[in-house]
């Protein structure tokens, strides 16, 4: 995984992102922090284990990572994934 | 190698050869290149889905092989401080370290954060430095019930130092 993947993730889920040690991108929903995840600042791109660690954190499976870096899933659909996993409550 | 069993062995190979080209049973014209040719191709290709089937239980264990030693260079242990000048641990927590070939990575599955370096102890470092940040990142954030568990925990282990 390309570091510049998972940034275009972050953005493209609208996470906060904030810039220091590495990146620190936070998912927030209705007001609330929901998923948080650390992207290591490196030499472009995120080997061996990190990318499962980076993927563990947002709750996305490599294929809805994917989906999401492919144009395919958006905030919306992130959502959704949230909500399908417990993580985001129905109301 | 014992003579004898060898040419068990090769008997038998040669049985299980005459077996698979039984189907095309010889032809009289197969002593022309063409058709021996043709006859050399129909039983690679009988053979292909064995050789597919071997390739992909070497495949299968090569990932074992690595895994099992990648088994060996992971390991569960207590991470004792932060090594922090403003938050300091009441309690040990559970860190697990491993090395995945390219890096060494230090993690904690009840908080969901991870360290990495380019061996165990900058790892654990890395993840020090990480538990700190997770603490005041979320401390005056309202959470969501999943986070919300792993930072009440958190809470529970440290205690900011004066």
């Amino acid at each position: 995984m390309k570091i510049s993947d998972a940034l275009h993730v972050c953005t493209k889920l609208e996470m906060e992102m904030r810039e220091g040690r590495d990146t620190v991108a936070r998912f927030r929903h209705e007001g609330k922090v929901v998923t948080r995840t650390r992207i290591p600042h490196g030499r472009g791109e995120l080997e061996g284990k990190l990318p499962h660690f980076v993927r563990q954190q947002l709750h996305l499976s490599e294929e809805e990572f994917r989906l999401v870096d492919v144009c395919t899933y958006w905030r919306i659909d992130y959502v959704r994934i949230l909500k399908e996993k417990g993580l985001i409550l129905n109301a | 190698m014992n003579p004898e069993t060898h040419g068990q062995h090769a008997d038998e190979s040669d049985a299980e050869i005459d077996l698979l080209l039984e189907p095309w049973q010889y032809p009289a014209e197969l002593t022309t290149p063409l058709n021996a040719e043709m006859l050399a191709a129909k039983v690679l290709d009988s053979l292909r889905p064995t050789r597919l089937s071997l390739n992909a239980l070497l495949v299968r264990l090569e990932q074992l092989c690595r895994g099992a030693a990648l088994a060996a260079e992971s390991r569960s242990i207590l991470m004792g401080s932060l090594l922090s000048d403003r938050l300091e641990l009441l309690s040990p927590i559970p860190v697990h370290v491993e090395c995945d070939g390219r890096q060494h990575i230090a993690s904690s599955k009840d908080l969901g954060v991870f360290g990495v370096g380019i061996d165990e102890e900058s790892a654990l470092d890395d993840l020090r430095l990480e538990i700190v940040e997770f603490y005041y990142d979320l401390k005056d954030e309202p959470l969501g019930e999943h986070l919300r568990q792993r930072y009440v925990y958190l809470s529970s282990v440290v205690r900011e130092k004066k």
